[in-house]
C-alpha cells in the first residue's frame, strides 16, 4: 500500500466514526448516509495530497465532510424536496421497533439534530464531536462569536425538540 | 488522536469546564456522550475509492471525447457534401456551421473555466461557487438557444435553395420535403427539449442553492 493510502487509512481509523456521524446528521436514511460517507471519503482521499498543514487535519476533514453534506442537501432540494425535507433528507422518527432496541436515546438525539436548521446543526454536530469554538469557526469559516450565537440557539432548539425544557417535543 | 483518546479528552474537558467556552455542563455533556455512542465507522475500501475516482475521470474524458467526435463527424459530413457538389453555397454553409461550432466551443470553455476550487473551502465559499457554476451553466444554456436559432437560420435557406435546384429538373415529391426538413426538424426538436430540461434543472438548482446560502447565513 502506498504512503498516501496508509495516511488516509490511519486518518479514517481515527476520524471515520465522526465522519459517519456527520454524514448521518445530513441524511437520515442509513443507506443514503452510507453513500454520503463514501462520497466524503472519496473527497478526502482526493484532497489529502493538498493538505499542507495550514490548519489542523481535523479542521480540514470536517470542512470537506460538511461541504459534501451541503452538496447532498442541494441535490435533494434540486430534486424537488421541500426546504425542510431536503435539509433533513427525512427519515421520520425512529420506528417503534428501533425504539425498542435500546438505542432510542441516541436515535432520538440524532433525529432531533437532523431537524435543526443547517447553520445550527453544523455548529452543534462539531461541538458534539468535541471541537472547540475556535476550531468550529475554522471549519465553517465564521467567527467565534458567530459560533457561540449559533450554538446557544442550537442548544435551545434541541432542548425544545427533545422536550427537555418542560414543553412538549415538536 | 484516536476516538477513545478524544472521548477521554472530551470527558476531561467537560470536567474542567469544557473546551474554549463551551458550557458542557448538563445537556451538552449528556448529548456528547449519546452522540458518540455509535463509534464504529462504516467500512471503506481504498481500492474501491480509487476505482470510483478513476471511473469519474473516465466518464469526463468520454464525454469530452464524444462531444469532440460528434463535432468532428458533423463538420466532416458538411465538408464531404461541399466537396461532392463543389457548389459555392455548400462551401459557405459548411464554413458557416464550422465557425458556429468553434464559436460555441470557445464560449463553453470560457464560461465553464475557472470554476474549480478545492473541496476544503469554507462552506460559504463552497456554496458561492456552486451558485456561480449554476449561473454560468444557465448562460451556456441561453447561448445554446441562440446557437440553435442561428443554425436553423443558416440551414433553412440552404435547404430551400437546394430544393429549388432540384425542382428545376423534376417536380418535388413529399419524400423530398420530408427528407430535407425531417432530419432538421427532429434534431431541432430534440435539442430544444434537452435545453428546456437543462434550463429547468439549472433554475431549480439555482433556487435551491440560493435558499441554502441564505439559510446558511442565518
Amino acid at each position: 500500500m502506498s504512503l498516501p493510502d496508509q495516511r488516509f487509512e490511519t486518518l479514517l481509523a481515527e476520524e471515520g466514526a465522526a465522519l459517519a456521524r456527520v454524514a448521518a446528521s445530513y441524511v437520515g436514511d442509513p443507506a443514503r448516509a452510507e453513500d454520503l460517507f463514501q462520497e466524503i471519503c472519496l473527497a478526502i482521499w482526493q484532497a489529502l495530497p493538498r493538505f499542507r498543514g495550514d490548519s489542523s487535519l481535523r479542521t480540514f476533514v470536517f470542512r470537506i465532510a460538511h461541504n459534501r453534506g451541503l452538496a447532498a442537501v442541494a441535490r435533494r432540494r434540486t430534486g424537488g424536496a421541500s426546504l425542510e425535507e431536503a435539509d433533513t433528507l427525512v427519515d421520520g422518527a425512529p420506528t417503534p421497533e428501533v425504539e425498542a432496541q435500546g438505542r432510542q436515546q441516541r436515535q432520538r438525539l440524532a433525529a432531533a439534530v437532523r431537524r435543526l436548521p443547517l447553520p445550527q446543526r453544523q455548529v452543534l454536530t462539531l461541538a458534539l464531536e468535541g471541537l472547540a469554538q475556535r476550531q468550529i469557526g475554522e471549519v465553517l469559516g465564521v467567527t467565534e462569536g458567530n459560533v457561540a450565537v449559533r450554538l446557544t440557539r442550537a442548544r435551545k432548539a434541541l432542548k425544545k425538540l427533545l422536550g427537555e425544557n418542560g414543553e412538549n417535543p415538536r | 488522536m484516536n476516538e477513545l483518546e478524544r472521548q477521554q479528552q472530551g470527558a476531561g474537558d467537560l470536567e474542567a469546564g469544557g473546551p474554549e467556552g463551551l458550557e458542557p455542563e448538563g445537556d451538552l455533556a449528556r448529548w456528547q456522550e449519546q452522540w458518540r455512542e455509535e463509534s464504529v465507522p462504516p467500512s471503506f475500501d481504498v481500492a474501491r475509492l480509487r476505482r470510483r475516482s478513476r471511473l469519474r475521470t473516465i466518464g469526463l474524458v468520454a464525454y469530452l471525447g464524444f462531444s469532440a467526435l460528434v463535432g468532428a463527424v458533423g463538420c466532416g459530413l458538411l465538408f464531404a457534401v461541399a466537396l461532392g457538389s463543389g457548389h459555392p453555397i455548400d462551401w459557405a454553409v459548411a464554413l458557416g456551421l464550422v465557425a458556429l461550432v468553434v464559436w460555441a466551443l470557445h464560449f463553453e470553455v470560457r464560461s465553464l473555466s475557472g470554476l474549480w476550487r478545492p473541496a476544503e473551502e469554507t462552506p460559504a465559499a463552497f456554496l458561492d461557487l456552486a451558485v456561480e457554476r449554476c449561473r454560468r451553466w444557465l448562460r451556456v444554456v441561453r447561448f445554446a438557444w441562440a446557437f440553435l436559432a442561428l443554425e436553423v437560420l443558416l440551414l433553412i435557406p440552404w435547404i430551400l435553395l437546394r430544393l429549388g435546384e432540384r425542382a428545376a429538373t423534376r417536380p418535388l415529391t413529399q419524400a423530398d420535403w420530408l427528407g430535407a426538413f425531417g432530419l432538421l426538424g427532429g434534431l431541432v426538436t430534440l435539442m430544444f427539449l434537452a435545453l428546456l430540461l437543462a434550463r429547468r434543472w439549472a433554475l431549480r438548482r439555482l433556487e435551491a442553492l440560493t435558499a441554502l446560502r441564505a439559510s446558511w447565513e442565518e
